[in-house]
């Protein structure tokens, strides 16, 4: 059956290249080592690479994007690709060393209409950093929960993507989405397994209970997703409209009672996302905003059958960046989440809070990079403090040293990692 | 009109006299006309002003602003009663230094004093730089720490602190140099506020503090001498005439020749210099004595004619008066002429031709404006002076003034022989007196010496190693260079040189930075108080010394890479003739050892620039007197047609400058700037009475026909009139020698000692040599006795008139060949350059730090204007791991509309909205800010003023210099600019070469463009390179594959689009 995949996808491949002019070939190699300095431990010594190949086609262009990567560890890896792929479509092998993936492979053009991007892509809306409010199109790897790049983390899907221009600067996009994958969580012992009552059932009593492994929906039209989104430029101002109806890329864990044994069963469930976002610049600073109201959102309940409870809910989030100084950029955000209805029931707070604050420094003519960034829950009084410096040694070589801490209450979105605090270092060479 | 417009001097006059409200509404709208134009001169009283401005040694003195920051500073001295280093006396110079870090204008990095200044101290690990005390908060422990640091750092010494420890200096650099005078009142107000305790005094001096002084000096003055010379000029007038009507009308002609001239030079740009302050007062001088001479004899007529019509007389007495009057301005332009062409110096240059332009505008007044004005007031001559005037007739009962003129002719009749002797040997005196003129100037003479100015300058230089300041810059051909040991060997060899030369007190370079490093690394042993010898150990203590102390402690002696040095020498005597031999012998020293291509030297700061426009001074005074005198010699000859009678007319004005010679030798005054334009001014002046002598007494021979009869008729009357035209001048003049500017006060008593004595050798010594040689001249021929106006002689007047107004015209095309468009007219002309509706290219970028690594960015970028918006889309292609990077920005017409602009990060897969009111930051690691990728070579109109300052060869063309300044300090901070020099190409309006200086005015980064050429009919820049002088990176930005007329898809300018990557 694999093997049949992969045949079929080298076939299209071939058939493609042939038609190709000319291939524009590059891509990365880079090498990164993080050491988790409370366990004494290395959770990565990876070597990875990408290889981003771009042709032209008779018509529009092609973009082919493969990565693999080794690692000398095992701690982040899954033993094998988790179900959390959607059969047939992930394009992906994972071994507790290594893995390869076809990352993206997608034919852009244009015709009368508008712009198309067809094939396995990543798609970003919103407005925010560091936490998603809109930007739920792709799901993401929380291998590394927050702290891998989100280039890297976000999985891309399969689907239409077209985009069409109104008048007055505006443009429409429509996505059909016919790739039900969802996050990949991090495997079970990982440092970076969820465990924290906002999002999983707690362990109880002597046994653990029974968790079914959750499971993508897989149908081609019948679990597709559907977006759009309508992007207008108004004086000054970014303005979106966006509407998304999804699977919920998180699991809705149910815990019932199968005879004397819990039992936690694993479901995806749709939701309709209607939101939008504004940015404008106002001198030195620079307004972001997003605003989304998500229907039937499970959440996770005091009341431990089942577990967890359906409510609406809103988010919000409220950024400012500040470009005042020469060659800094401090930047304030407030994301805000509040639960429409049962809230006495569910164990995150009606009202969550969490802010982020980001300062980069560049120098020496943007060679030298100072990052440090902050996310905080006002709830919980966790938090993730994340700091890095990065070089350009020549023009097509980055190194950095960064470290990740978390901190705060374990029961807490980041104080649930604060066995996982780690210094990275590595490198990262263009060609 | 033309048909009816007067071609004979009669019937010009009489045109004028039916026509008299026409001719003064014109000539009263010329008068507003060039009067509007007043408000925009400029004061300029600076003494770089007496330099042209492509003068090499002012350039470099520019060049060495630039690059060290030094400049004419203002030194401020703290004098106590004992020793300095108490805690009152160190509190007091934190004091002044923190506060003059408030004063605008003043360089907050460029001050020096005990306060800014650092100890170097060597410590078991290295060195340790630390400031000398850290607050205003000093016990006596600290004053004793500081006092004993300072005896160990033997710079600082006869510097920074007295000799003999009593004072402190605090010097503070000037920004902007044109802001002195404010400057310094701000810097008065400022010391006034602080309240230091008593036994404390402060004294300000310095060059800087002279030109802010003179300044207001200069203005003071100007606001008390005018009107002062103004009334007594009035008083002289009505005296003589008892009447309303002359005295306001020869101050219309007064008002009108000041308003013609100061209008003209607002307009073409020249500036009020120090020198100018005595125009005004020579030109009312000049203006009244055509008033005098005409209302003169026009009411000799009335008093001979009574019963005449007022315009018949008024006519007539213009047709005897309009050619003496002509006569003498053409003699006075010509005078003042003589120095347009012999100085080099602009102030006298345009002293010379400003004058002249008075002179012949005072001349057309008084032939039309005058007469016509005349026949409306009807002026009636005054009962009790027509006896007086009346001295035509037989029974005239002349005045005193008329009585003195004839006792004067009566000697001269009777002793013509003794009173040419007398002559000769005043003539024999005055030539070998000129050969013992000095030429001198020492601006701190510009004061009287009880002046606080004057004092402080004294107090500072008895105490300190002097205020007059001389930079001796090396120069090395390469970065490090000055690490070279041979190379500060030889800098320490000349200081010690220049040390053993009179005036010369201190010396300061690196080499005793360097000296004071060696010891205190080592231990502190006085052995060590030398230089290191390795280039490398050098580089090290820089390195060191950098890792405590301030990255611009050395700004004043080092360039940013140590390729050039400065030497700064102190002297304790400003007067050019003590320093002339000094300036000989360093160059001397410098031509010897330092000539070969690895080490060079030149001179440069105040005193060199002293010595070079002064050494040619007396040269200049020189040939501007010989060309004044024989322009006067010249025209004189034409206009009487006889070279005798233009020897004659030179004889009283060539004696009295001689006798003046003779007086500067006597009373020790040297030909300095305010006395050696002297001569051109006496001889404008003082050649008139020679030619109204000499005009006179040939008409009264005609009718006369004996000397001695016409003589006798020529005192009470012309020698009257002349003797009044005498009073006014003197008078005139005379209120300068009140002026509080020294050279003005010197001035002022030669010119009146000339036109005296003019005077009275055209009255005495120019009759009795007609008298005895009876010249052909003035015998030769009996004529008609009334010159009839078609006469040739009116012809060749006319045609001299209109020679010399060619000439004034004819230099002022001269001025516009210097002179220079207007800044905004070319910053217009730059940004109307056509850059197409669209436009793609391809950039390569190579960015080199100041290591020599290199980056290398290949980009594209996509530009279309949609409607007056320009939108500019950036494509990062290389190297990998900047791909896609992508920058977008929609450039709106208004300016009150901030830019919108996007950054796409591929590793977000986002285009982040970024702030575009950071013009001033840098674009991508580039040297290029925001503002600089936006404008393409451009300005923006509302950031800037601009201003043109003249043309200079870059790149083997001929460029308009275009500086521009922000228009607020908002804008400057915004820009990151404080002063943008652009280099512009006049073929193409394309900026060559632009040089930025920070808010703080010292160099930032110099752009150069190379390869302009047009693509699809458009200039199109291909190569730039910006070199960072602070950071010392260079970005190469090379534009290829041009192209201006593919069309460009309009979604391509879109936020959207961005992720898209380049098409």
């Amino acid at each position: 059956m694999r093997f049949s995949k992969y045949s079929a996808l080298l076939l299209l491949l071939l058939l493609v290249v042939r038609e190709v002019s000319a291939l524009d070939i590059g891509g990365t190699i880079k090498a990164e080592n993080a050491y988790n300095y409370l366990d004494n431990e290395w959770q990565k010594q990876v070597l990875e690479a990408d290889l981003e190949v771009n042709g032209e086609l008779p018509k529009g262009d092609l973009t082919f994007i493969v990565k693999g990567f080794l690692d000398q560890q095992t701690v982040l890896n899954p033993v094998s690709t988790p179900d959390t792929y959607a059969s047939g479509r992930a394009f992906r092998y994972d071994a507790p060393h290594g893995g390869l993936e076809l990352s993206e492979l997608y034919w852009e053009f244009e015709t009368g209409l508008g712009y198309w991007r067809l094939g396995k892509q990543q798609v970003v809306w919103g407005e925010a950093d560091g936490l998603k409010l809109l930007d739920v199109v792709n799901p993401q790897s929380y291998r590394e929960f927050l702290l891998d790049d989100f280039d890297e983390s976000r999985i891309p899907l399969w689907m239409f993507n077209g985009e069409f221009s109104l008048p007055n600067d505006s443009i429409l996009q429509i996505l059909w989405i016919v790739d039900g994958t969802t996050h990949e969580l991090a495997p079970s012992g990982s440092p970076y397994e969820f465990t924290s009552p906002l999002l999983v059932p707690q362990k109880g009593g002597a046994t653990d209970d029974r968790v079914e492994s959750p499971k993508a929906p897989s149908h081609w039209i019948r679990d597709s997703d559907f977006g759009v989104r309508l992007a207008h430029f108004w004086n000054g101002w970014d303005i979106t409209l966006n509407y998304l109806y999804h699977y919920i890329d998180d699991p809705v864990l149910r815990t019932s009672i199968e005879g004397v044994t819990p039992f936690v069963s694993a479901n995806y469930e749709r939701s309709h996302l209607l939101g939008g976002s504004a940015s404008t610049a106002l001198g030195d600073w620079v307004l972001r905003t997003e605003l989304a109201y998500e229907t039937d959102r499970y959440q996770r309940s005091v009341v431990s059958l089942p577990g967890v409870v359906k409510t609406n809910q809103w988010g919000s989030v409220i950024g400012l960046d500040y470009q005042g100084w020469t060659d800094q950029l401090i930047s304030l955000q407030w994301f805000q989440s509040r639960v429409l209805g049962q809230n006495n029931l569910t164990v995150k707070d009606e009202r969550e809070n969490i802010i982020s604050l980001i300062w980069e420094h560049r120098f020496l003519n943007d060679t030298l990079t100072f990052r440090a960034s902050n996310l905080s829950s006002l709830n919980r009084h966790d938090g993730l403090v994340r700091v890095k410096m990065s070089y350009n040694l020549i023009s097509n070589l980055d190194v950095y040293l960064g470290g990740d801490r978390f901190y705060g209450n374990h029961k807490g979105l980041f104080g649930q990692f604060d066995q996982a605090d780690r210094v990275a270092v590595g490198a990262e060479l263009g060609f | 009109m033309n048909k009816k417009f007067p071609v004979t001097i009669d019937a010009f006059f009489r045109w004028v006299v039916t026509h008299p409200k026409l001719v003064i509404v014109v000539g009263i709208s010329l008068m507003i006309g060039f009067g509007s134009f007043i408000p925009q001169l400029q004061k300029d009283t600076s003494a770089d002003a007496f330099l042209e401005k492509d003068n090499p040694a002012l350039v470099y003195k520019e060049k060495v602003r630039d690059i060290f920051g030094l400049s004419d500073p203002m030194v401020i001295a703290l004098v106590a009663e004992g020793s300095i280093f108490t805690p009152e006396g160190l509190t007091a110079i934190w004091q002044i230094t923190d506060a003059m870090r408030n004063i605008k204008n003043i360089d907050p990095e460029g001050i020096t004093s005990l306060a800014t200044e650092n100890n170097i101290v060597g410590t078991y690990d290295g060195m340790e730089v630390t400031p000398f005390y850290e607050n205003e908060d000093v016990s006596q422990e600290q004053a004793i720490a500081v006092r004993e640091a300072i005896r160990d750092f033997p710079l600082y010494q006869g510097t920074l602190v007295a000799n003999d420890e009593t004072a402190s200096l605090i010097v503070t650099e000037l920004l902007d140099d044109s802001k002195t005078e404010e400057t310094y009142q701000a810097i008065l107000a400022s010391l006034n506020e602080l309240n230091l305790p008593s036994g404390l005094a402060v004294h300000v001096a310095g060059e800087g503090a002279i030109s802010g002084y003179l300044g207001s000096y200069i203005d003071s003055d100007a606001s008390r001498l005018n009107p002062i010379a103004a009334l007594i000029i009035t008083l002289i007038v009505f005296i003589a005439f008892q009447r309303l009507a002359p005295t306001l009308l020869a101050n219309v002609i007064i008002v009108a020749s000041a308003l013609v001239t100061f209008g003209s030079m607002a307009a073409m740009d020249v500036s009020f210099f120090v020198i100018t302050n005595a125009l005004p007062v020579i030109l009312i001088g000049i203006a009244v004595a055509d008033s005098i001479h005409i209302y003169s004899e026009y009411f000799e007529r009335r008093a001979e004619y009574p019963n005449e019509s007022i315009s018949d007389s008024v006519v007539a007495s213009m047709e005897s008066m309009w050619r003496p009057i002509t006569l003498t301005t053409l003699t006075t332009a010509a005078g003042f002429m003589g120095l347009y062409f012999a100085a080099y110096m602009p102030p006298f240059k345009y002293f010379g031709l400003f004058t002249a332009l008075g002179v012949v505008t005072a001349w057309l007044y008084s032939l039309m404006v005058l007469p016509a004005a005349m026949v409306l007031f009807k002026t009636s001559v005054h009962p009790r002076l027509i006896a007086k005037f009346s001295t035509r007739k037989v029974a005239s009962k002349p005045d005193i003034f008329a009585q003195s003129m004839l006792l004067l002719g009566r000697v001269t009749m009777r002793f013509p022989k003794t009173i040419v002797l007398l002559s000769v040997v005043t003539i024999a005196l005055g030539l070998v007196s000129s050969n013992y003129l000095v030429v001198n100037d020492d601006r701190i003479d510009s004061f009287h010496s009880d002046e606080p100015l004057y004092i402080a300058d004294s107090v500072i230089n008895t105490r300190f190693d002097g205020t007059n300041y001389l930079d001796i810059v090396i120069e090395t051909g390469y970065a490090e260079g000055i690490f070279e040991p041979k190379v500060l060997e030889k800098i320490g060899a000349l200081q010690r040189y220049a040390q053993t030369l009179p005036h010369v007190q201190g010396a300061v370079s690196i080499v005793d930075y360097l000296k004071q490093m060696n010891r205190s690394l080592n231990e502190g042993k006085d052995i060590f108080y030398r230089l290191p010898q390795d280039k490398d150990l050098i580089a090290q203590y820089f390195l060191l010394y950098s890792t405590s102390g301030e990255p611009t402690d050395f700004e004043e002696e080092v360039d940013y890479d140590y390729r050039l040095a400065n030497v700064r020498l102190f002297l304790n005597e400003g007067a050019f003739v003590e320093n002339k031999n000094v300036l000989l012998a360093l160059q001397r020293y410098i031509d010897q050892e330092f000539n070969d291509d690895a080490v060079q030297a030149s001179m440069s700061g105040r005193v060199n620039l002293t010595y070079h426009w002064i050494k040619d001074l007396g040269t200049s005074h020189f040939m501007g007197m010989g060309i004044a005198l024989f322009l006067v010699w010249l025209v004189s000859s034409l206009l009487f047609r006889s070279v005798v009678a233009g020897s004659f007319a030179l004889i009283p004005v060539a004696t009295s400058i001689l006798l003046v010679y003779t007086a500067m030798v006597v009373m020790n005054i040297g030909l300095g700037i305010g006395t050696s334009m002297f001569a051109a001014v006496a001889i404008g002046l003082g050649v008139d009475f020679a030619i109204h002598t000499i005009d006179r007494i040939k008409t009264l021979y005609q009718v006369t026909g004996s000397i001695e009869a016409c003589l006798k008729r020529f005192y009470p009357s012309t020698g009257r009139a002349l003797f009044f035209n005498l009073l006014a001048i003197s008078f005139g003049f005379g209120v300068l020698i009140s002026s509080e500017v020294v050279p003005l006060n010197n001035f002022g008593t030669i010119v009146v000692l000339s036109v005296v004595t003019s005077f009275l050798f055209s009255m005495s010594l120019l009759p009795a040599l007609i008298l005895l040689f009876k010249p052909h001249f003035v015998v030769g021929q009996i004529r008609q006795t009334k010159v009839k106006a078609k006469t040739p002689l009116f012809t060749s007047l006319l045609a001299l008139l209109v020679a010399i107004l060619a000439v004034v015209i004819f230099v002022s095309p001269n001025l516009s060949a210097t002179e220079l468009p207007e800044g905004q007219w070319v910053a217009e002309q730059i940004n109307s350059v056509d850059e197409g509706a669209l436009r793609f290219s391809k950039v390569s970028m190579i960015l080199t730090d100041r290591r020599g690594k290199e980056r290398v960015r290949e980009a594209v970028v996509y530009r279309k204007y949609f409607g007056e918006e320009k939108r500019t889309v950036l494509y990062y292609l290389a190297p990998r791991n900047v791909r896609d990077t992508a920058f977008l920005t929609y450039d709106y017409p208004s300016f009150k509309v901030d830019d919108d602009q996007w950054l796409y990060l591929p590793a977000l897969r986002k285009s982040r909205r970024i702030s575009a009111s950071d013009r001033g930051d840098y674009f991508l690691g580039t040297d290029l800010t925001y503002e600089d990728m936006k404008k393409e070579g451009k300005f923006d109109l509302n950031d800037y003023f601009f201003k043109t300052k003249g043309y200079e060869e870059f790149s083997g063309k001929r460029m308009l210099v275009l500086e521009s300044t922000p228009k607020s300090d908002e804008i400057a901070q915004e820009l990151g600019y404080g002063k943008v020099e652009a280099w512009v190409d006049p073929e193409n309006w394309i900026i060559m070469k632009a040089q930025y200086s920070d808010t703080h005015l010292h160099p930032l980064k110099t752009m150069e463009l190379d390869d302009i050429r047009q693509v699809d009919g458009i200039w199109t820049r291909h190569y730039l390179k910006i070199k960072n002088h602070k950071t010392g990176h260079l970005t190469q930005w090379r534009i290829s594959d041009a192209d201006y007329v593919s069309p460009i898809n309009d979604s391509l300018f879109n936020r959207n689009s961005l992720k898209r990557g380049a098409p």
